[in-house]
């Protein structure tokens, strides 16, 4: 693959970048779980996390394809980007739905870092992957509405000032009758966090066994402006599609550099480590293994580019960035898991971070969409199978 | 619980292979496949001649009165020369059924003809992709059945069907005698199976249980024919696994046995551990005969042993590169019998539903 000298660009300003930030960094920060606002904050003043926000609003106005680079880059030097890829993406519902007054009041401010939008408020404990199910209400009263529910696996709400929440605003039997539409009656909101904490929303952090800062938000009897409002009340679900659509493909891209850390962290042990008198990566038994990894990981990084070009070209990708993700997400935990078997008992060591990547790569089959609900979008929406679900 | 093969089993096993190895030949089988409704005689005469027709039939009825254990050994010796014939399985099943069933004149008829292999029989259970269908379409009135089962194993020539139908709203199993019934032959990718549709219009058969009772007796006569058709998996597993040995030790690339590269050695020895799995499964299963447990033990044979004969099918064809894929060195006689063997009585799908059932049932 050639790629342009723009994005040869990137890759070197990220990996500059990611050199000041080696791996005692992250794991002092994993040991302590503490969120790496100073990697957070280099990569906001680099103008990074603004890859996606037009020019005129103070972005770099880049490609998708462009910010995929980004966040490969960000895992396949070892950093950890899911401490901040959300700024990237979720303010695009805010770009392609908001209003201009809303879009000119907020994404200068994202832009340039001074607001942090890295918290999505969409599932609950009661539905994960079935959002329709979604049972936090937004309840119109005068010029405000008045929020009840609670949220899960909100990342990132501690470290950030504004929230994407998805609530419903209509409740399901009466949109259904009313429109006939499944997917009516929920709404998008932003909610300035640091207005609401204390005041009707709290947040509450969850322990992973990795270092991701997630949280519960929990909303009682807290009042927004009716101005949070982005786009038309009832159609917030559909919004928040064409979001995914990025959100799948730019972790995808983090699932390729992840392999691609693996796969040469395994290679330059499987070199230099000596047994029975000669590098262990003579052994077929430790070569193959490593090269069956990188095929799987080329492929996949085949299909984040094709779908990243495909999102770029105006389309809205939904096959594409699901598979992209699928295959990617599987690539890396091939990846991961070969890299701990490649290292024997130094894979479990912590001062060779093969171990904590490897917790971190084990996130992405699951989130932000499990394999399963891929799957069954490919033999539904592509396939023409009927819905198993 | 450890099975060991007492010495009486041991003699089995050995007899077993040593008869197969002297009579069996792969050309024999290779000519079968150019020809639907053939099967391999020699190998049902020495059968016949062993008595491992009426191994598992009570000496009252006029068998050798042994068991699962004893039948799983010649079936292990069976698949491993890839005979087996389409009628030791269901023949075995359909004795069970007797066995079990309530209508003792059907017992004391059938049971010394299959003993002494006067007559061959098979088990007429599956529809489309369901191998006991919930509601089955063959219907039974009036003492006689009415519709079709499609492929059903030894169908083309057997003389006797154990049959899954419908009387009313209640499942019953019935036997039927075949020969007035019309037979379509089913030309298939391993010919000697003898797959025929079997045609009944109003073809009398006499019922051997009804309503659930027919439910379980049938569930039990899948789940014994399973453990032996497990049995013949792992022999041709096994054999395969010797023959992909031998190669890996004889044939050199590169100035070495390819069995000194790590990618081919490693692989046999995975296989090596697939096929022993699935044997402590088969034995552990036909053990387990007749108690509670036993149609858990059965899936779990049926389950590994698919698994490691179709593996060593797949396995054995690649170590040998391009000659494992040509006609004479027959290794597709395995890969073919793997497959037909995989979906024959139940599919993985249906013993890992019937696993899952069992086990959340066992939970709750």
């Amino acid at each position: 693959m050639t790629e342009s000298g723009d994005i040869a660009e990137i890759r070197r300003a990220v990996q500059a970048l990611c050199a000041e930030f080696p791996g005692e960094y992250w794991r002092g920060k994993d040991r302590e779980r503490e969120y790496p606002g100073e990697f957070v904050d280099a990569l906001t003043k680099a103008g990074f996390l603004a890859a996606l926000i037009p020019d005129e609003y103070g972005g770099s106005g880049l490609k998708l394809d462009a910010a995929a680079v980004i966040m490969e880059e960000i895992q396949a030097a070892g950093c950890n980007g899911a401490s901040a890829h959300a700024q990237m993406y979720i303010m695009n519902t805010l770009l392609r739905y908001g209003s201009e007054e809303q879009k000119r009041a907020y994404l200068p401010g994202i832009a340039s870092g001074e607001l942090r939008l890295q918290a999505f408020g969409v599932s609950e404990p009661a539905s994960g992957t079935d959002t329709l199910s979604l049972r936090t209400v937004a309840v119109r009263d005068g010029d405000e509405y008045v929020v009840n529910g609670q949220k899960i696996w909100t990342s990132r709400a501690e470290h950030s000032d504004l929230m994407l929440l998805l609530a419903r605003t209509t409740p399901r039997e009466d949109a259904a009758k009313r429109t006939a539409k499944r997917t009516e009656g929920l709404s998008i909101f932003l909610v300035d966090m640091r207005e609401a904490l204390g005041k009707g929303m709290s947040v509450k952090p969850i322990r992973t066994m990795m270092n991701h800062s997630t949280t519960e938000v929990f909303f009682d009897d807290l009042r927004i402006p009716a101005s949070s409002l982005i786009g038309e009340e009832g159609k917030g679900f559909r919004y928040i599609l064409s979001g995914m659509n990025a959100e799948r493909i730019l972790i995808a891209a983090e699932c390729v550099g992840d392999a691609k850390w693996f796969i040469a962290r395994a290679t330059g042990y499987a070199k230099e480590r000596e047994v029975f008198g000669r590098p262990i990566g003579q052994n077929q038994g430790v070569q193959f293994p490593i090269a069956r990894c990188y095929a799987q990981m080329r492929a996949a990084e085949l299909m984040v580019h094709h779908a990243a070009g495909a999102y770029d070209a105006g389309g809205n990708p939904g096959a594409e960035a699901n598979m992209a993700k699928l295959l990617a997400s599987e690539a890396s935990w091939a990846a991961a898991d070969m890299c701990v078997q490649i290292f024997g008992g130094f894979g479990f060591a912590e001062e060779y971070d093969v171990e904590r990547k490897f917790r971190e790569a084990r996130l992405y089959t699951v989130a932000p969409i499990s394999t399963n609900l891929i799957l069954s979008y490919l033999a539904e929406h592509v396939l023409g199978l009927p819905r198993s679900y | 619980m450890s099975v060991l093969y007492d010495e009486g089993q041991q003699a089995i096993l050995t007899e077993s292979r040593r008869v197969l190895d002297a009579r069996m030949a792969k050309e024999r089988l290779l000519a079968l496949l150019e020809k639907t409704g053939e099967w391999d005689r020699p190998f049902w005469d020495t059968a016949v001649e062993q008595g491992w027709t009426g191994l598992a039939i009570p000496e009252a009825h006029g068998g050798l009165g042994l068991g699962l254990l004893e039948l799983g050994l010649v079936a292990q010796a069976a698949g491993a020369a890839t005979s087996g014939a389409p009628f030791l399985t269901p023949g075995y099943g359909v004795a069970q059924a007797l066995l079990e069933g309530t209508d003792g004149a059907a017992r004391e008829a059938w049971l010394p003809k299959l003993a002494a292999s006067q007559i061959t029989a098979c088990v007429a259970f599956a529809e489309g992709s369901a191998p006991l269908p919930a509601r089955p379409t063959v219907a039974f009135a009036a003492g006689s059945l009415t519709g079709a089962k499609p492929a059903v194993t030894g169908g083309a020539a057997a003389d006797l069907a154990l049959v899954w139908a419908r009387e009313g709203d209640a499942p019953v199993l019935v036997l039927a005698e075949l020969a007035g019934v019309s037979r379509t032959q089913v030309s298939s990718f391993d010919n000697a199976r003898l797959y025929a549709d079997l045609i009944f219009e109003r073809t009398p058969a006499a019922v051997l249980a009804h309503g659930e009772a027919a439910r379980s007796l049938a569930l039990d006569v899948m789940a014994r024919m399973a453990v032996v058709t497990a049995h013949e998996q792992v022999g041709g597993a096994e054999a395969l696994l010797h023959i992909a040995r031998d190669y890996a030790l004889t044939r050199k690339a590169f100035g070495q046995p390819i069995g000194a590269f790590q990618s081919i050695k490693h692989r046999i020895a995975e296989l090596y551990g697939l096929v022993e799995i699935a044997r402590a499964n088969c034995i552990h299963a036909a053990a387990r005969e007749g108690t509670p447990d036993f149609l858990i033990a059965a899936a779990d044979a049926r389950l590994s042993a698919t698994e490691a004969y179709d593996t060593a099918a797949r396995d054995c064809i690649q170590i040998h590169g391009g000659i494992g894929v040509t006609w004479e060195q027959a290794l597709h006689l395995h890969m073919r019998r793997a497959r037909s063997l995989a979906g024959e009585g139940g599919s993985m799908l249906f013993w890992e539903d019937l696993l899952v059932d069992q086990l959340t049932g066992a939970a709750a």
